[in-house]
């Protein structure tokens, strides 16, 4: 693991350092330190790793073009990374040089619930802007917390992926909708704003929760079937979506069609039955797909990114969850006319809207959690297309 | 037909079909109960191994069905293995080996993980679509693995009744130090079992492969079930096991299309646990303890 | 055809036999007999395979088979009927007579000469033969003992060893048991050699009579000579280390 890392972190200084042709203003320079806390190695290498790359590539973006403005001073931005190998003590260990030893004021990450949840308890009193797509910042109430106002949550809130997927059923023209998910606290913490949706959208919605490992899901999908519902919305687990699609396919089950979260074109195309599926087919996600964009804007970031060489593998749209905020951060960093003062800072960054790769972005105030472009992949036929669904930011 | 008929048939034939499954499971768990008193927890990872070499087989050679025709020996030598390497040594002491077998779960999932990848694989069967039968809709894989499971369990069943190995196994089975005394190998014969056992689950993993999807911890939802199904059939008794398999299939087809499907599990283990309270030797009779 | 030499088991500390040496011959009936904890059986399962002695031999017609098998041992010609009659109890008489002769498996005409086998049985004993379709367990204790006694002449033996074959039986099935076992060794030329708890019995049945205390063999006579209670009662309940009351051969 530690060889990959180095060969990763090489890879992305040479591939960024290629195209480099930074062009320096004049006048007074000044360098502004962006900390990144990310699982580079071991278990969640794989959720860390877009994240970081991410920031890499924005910063590497802003430096290029001559950085940015803060009253007459011009910034560049450093980044500087500490792998927290997936383990707390490792996310304490870098949270403390990112702080104390590195005196950095802006941090991101980790993404992963656990180790973010450990690494606020040293950023808050530290009055550092801690970003981090963590789900737990949302529903532990962090981002509700006015005893921090400096953590920003990178993920679209619930209720903006329930409207996603909300949308996701509308697209397939389904009136009575079997929501399918396991039997869990992932499910119990989505259904309720998935359901004020439905209920806002007049569409009626049968429940049918599932044991998290089963097997063969012909059961709950006769179920699904004798209440005549006209599609089936999957939520979660994801894996098991080509299975659940499979089995509505051969028993009949979903006149309308197959919607699910995050599943993805894949699922469709090929995993549940080795060749497009005959019915119509829509994933809801929460960030711009970049197998299938959706904008113009997504397809150049694509290709931006697949330019770095490094393969993001499956996780790779949890690149979405800092690329934009670097940027952001950049802009409001301008606009507050500081690159010390925290609060300042925050409070802009909190309430601008900022025009990204994944559309027009802002903060909503309680969660502070970002809003930004969901997206509706969809198959009909074996064709895929893309489309935004646009966040309610102004 | 009657609409709230043809559901029914629908759940109960749904249930069938995984129940053949876990009926397979439990022929094999109470194969090597039955005869070396180990309670041999790591069946589920056996079914997992079937299914990940009839999934590498499969796409190595893109003949479905060769899969099942590799699995099968290849499992049989897995147990040959386990036993000579491992579970002879535990005979005397069959506690020890279900403690090694709890073991040998660890070892065969870190194993899978490595050649596999801890990441789910998907495969897509080539029998697609469903036959309608008045209305009730019988998926084409789920009825072709229901006959393979009864061909096999009624093959197995033939063998054991009829056959003078199958006869010694049940002589082993009641008695082992008898059986020696009439000069029946009796570690010979337990051994077999281990290779007949691991075999059936070898099937059965490639007929997990066609529901779908696979990972390397897919195995714990089999073992438990196996067991439950082993118990109420009766430790050592293949046609209890064969009915027990059937009957949970269908217990928990029927709690997810009627009750509240997110509580299947518990419903049927509590069902589990009613039956052993009420019959300890399960429903159709079984053995009650050590003997070797 | 059987001789045990100078044989000695232990089990952990137990010093079960200490130096056993005995003969048996096929024209006879041998019994052992002994207070409890003699070491009668563990004879019986030294030479049987079923425990393995620390020292000494045992030869079958001249050939070592010291801690060989109990397949190996049954394949020689010795088969051990054993105590409690063992039957399997959820598979029929027919079933458990087959599998008595599973060392014949694979050879020409087996299953054939199986079924003459039982058939000839069958005929010796009549209740039994009747009984053939009936689940073993579901026997009578005395009909158990004489399918455990078939069972084991399945496999052809030339010596038939037997383990308290009297034990928990009516004393009229127990006479029948003794008429039966001395009609074998007449007209089938079969060796018996039995351990028995019952001495009336064991006095009744015997060509010979051997006396087991404390894992050694103290007296070997003909029944008659043992008729004498105060011999009996010296071994059995007195100090078997201080000389016999009367004269016996050890």
């Amino acid at each position: 693991m530690k060889t990959n890392q180095i060969i990763l972190h090489a890879a992305v200084a040479a591939a960024l350092a290629a195209g480099s042709t930074a062009v320096w203003a004049q006048g007074k320079k000044g360098v502004v330190k962006i900390g990144i806390n990310e699982t580079l190695s071991g278990k969640f290498v794989a959720v860390g790793t877009p994240p970081s790359v991410a920031i890499r590539l924005a910063i590497h973006e802003i430096n290029d073009k001559g950085g940015f403005k803060v009253g007459d001073t011009t910034y560049t931005l450093q980044p500087v990374e500490v792998d927290n190998r997936s383990e707390g003590p490792g996310v304490v260990a870098g949270m403390t040089k990112l702080i104390e030893d590195e005196k950095i004021k802006i941090i991101f990450g980790p993404t992963v619930s656990v180790l973010a949840n450990q690494a606020q308890e040293m950023t808050v009193p530290a009055k550092v802007i801690h970003l981090s797509a963590a789900g737990s910042w949302q529903s532990l109430g962090y981002l509700n917390d006015p005893k921090k106002p400096l953590l920003f949550g990178t993920q679209n809130p619930l209720n903006a992926l329930a409207r996603t997927e909300i949308a996701a059923v509308k697209e397939l023209g389904a009136k009575k909708v079997a929501y399918f998910s396991a039997d869990d606290d992932t499910t119990k913490g989505n259904m309720g704003p998935f359901l004020a949706e439905a209920k806002a959208a007049g569409i009626e919605v049968t429940t049918i929760l599932f044991p998290y490992a089963t097997a063969d899901f012909s059961s709950f999908v006769s179920r699904a079937k004798a209440a005549k519902v006209d599609s089936i919305h999957f939520l979660h687990p994801q894996n098991s979506a080509p299975n659940v699609l499979r089995a509505a396919v051969e028993l009949q089950a979903i006149p309308k069609g197959f919607s699910g979260r995050q599943t993805g074109a894949a699922a469709a195309l090929k995993l549940a039955m080795g060749k497009p599926v005959p019915v119509p087919y829509v994933s809801a996600q929460s960030t711009p797909d970049l197998d299938y964009p959706s904008t113009p804007k997504v397809k150049a970031y694509a290709e931006r990114l697949r330019n770095t060489g490094i393969d993001l593998g499956y996780n790779v749209t949890f690149s979405f969850f800092t690329y934009d905020f670097v940027h952001m951060m950049a802009a409001a960093m301008t606009k507050a006319g500081t690159v010390d003062d925290t609060a300042k800072i925050a409070a802009v960054f909190g309430s601008m809207t900022y025009d990204g790769v994944a559309g027009k972005i802002c903060f909503a105030t309680n969660p502070r959690a970002s809003q930004y472009d969901g997206t509706l992949v969809s198959v009909r036929n074996g064709k895929v297309s893309a489309k935004p669904v646009p966040s309610p930011c102004k | 037909m009657n609409e709230q008929v043809t559901v029914f048939l629908q759940h109960a034939f749904n249930g069938i079909s995984m129940g053949a499954v876990y009926a397979l499971i439990a022929a094999g768990i109470t194969l090597v109960y039955g005869l070396s008193r180990i309670i041999h927890f790591a069946v589920g990872e056996l079914v997992m191994l079937g299914a990940f070499i009839a999934l590498s087989v499969w796409n190595w050679s893109g003949e479905f069905w060769l899969g099942l025709a590799v699995a099968v020996p290849a499992l049989a030598l897995i147990g040959l293995v386990t036993e000579r390497a491992v579970f002879r040594f535990t005979l005397r002491e069959p506690l020890t080996g279900f403690i090694v077998s709890l073991g040998l779960i660890l070892i065969l999932q870190g194993t899978a993980v490595e050649i596999w990848s801890p990441n789910p694989q998907y495969s897509q069967p080539p029998l697609e679509g469903s036959w309608d039968v008045a209305g009730v809709l019988l998926r084409k894989q789920a009825v072709v693995n229901f006959a393979i499971v009864v061909a096999v369990l009624a093959l197995c069943y033939l063998v054991l009744m009829k056959t003078t190995f199958g006869k010694s196994l049940r002589a082993v089975s009641d008695d082992p130090g008898a059986a020696a005394l009439m000069g029946i190998p009796v570690r010979t014969i337990i051994m077999t079992t281990f290779v007949i056992g691991s075999a059936l689950a070898g099937i059965a993993g490639w007929m997990v492969l066609t529901l779908g999807l696979i990972t390397p911890f897919v195995g714990a939802i089999y073992v438990l079930r196996g067991f439950a199904v082993a118990l109420i059939g009766g430790l050592g008794n293949i046609q209890g096991a064969a009915l027990a398999g059937i009957g949970l299939g269908v217990a928990e087809s029927l709690a997810a299309g009627y009750v509240g499907p997110g509580w299947t599990d518990a419903y049927v283990f509590g069902a589990v646990v009613l039956i052993l309270l009420w019959r300890p030797t399960g429903l159709a009779g079984g053995s009650e303890g050590a003997k070797l | 055809m059987l001789e045990i030499d100078d044989l000695e088991v232990r089990f952990g500390h137990v010093h079960a036999l200490r130096g056993v040496t005995l003969e048996a011959a096929r024209s006879e009936v041998l019994v052992l007999i002994g207070p409890n904890g003699a070491g009668k059986s563990t004879v019986l399962n030294s030479v049987s395979g079923l425990c393995e002695p620390s020292s000494g031999r045992v030869r079958i017609e001249g050939a070592d088979l010291t801690g060989h098998s109990p397949r190996e041992v049954v394949r020689a010609g010795v088969t051990l009927v054993p105590q409690g009659r063992r039957l399997f109890g959820s598979m029929s008489v027919r079933e458990n007579l087959e599998l008595g002769a599973y060392t014949h498996k694979g050879e020409r005409n087996a299953q054939a000469k199986t079924v003459n086998k039982i058939a000839r049985w069958a005929e010796f004993f009549p209740e039994v033969g009747q009984r053939l379709s009936t689940q073993s367990s579901l026997l009578s204790g005395g009909q158990q003992q004489i399918v455990a006694i078939i069972r084991g002449l399945m496999s052809e033996p030339r010596m038939l060893m037997m383990d308290e074959p009297s034990i928990g039986l009516a004393p009229i099935v127990v006479k029948r048991i003794g008429e039966e076992i001395r009609r074998l060794n007449r007209e089938s030329g079969i060796g018996i050699v039995m351990v028995e708890q019952n001495v009336e019995f064991a006095l009744t049945v015997a060509d010979r009579v051997a006396i087991l205390v404390h894992g050694r063999v103290v007296h070997v006579a003909p029944p008659a000579a043992l008729r004498d209670p105060a011999l009996l009662a010296h071994y059995f309940f007195g100090d078997a280390s201080a000389p016999p009351p009367t004269g016996g051969k050890t």
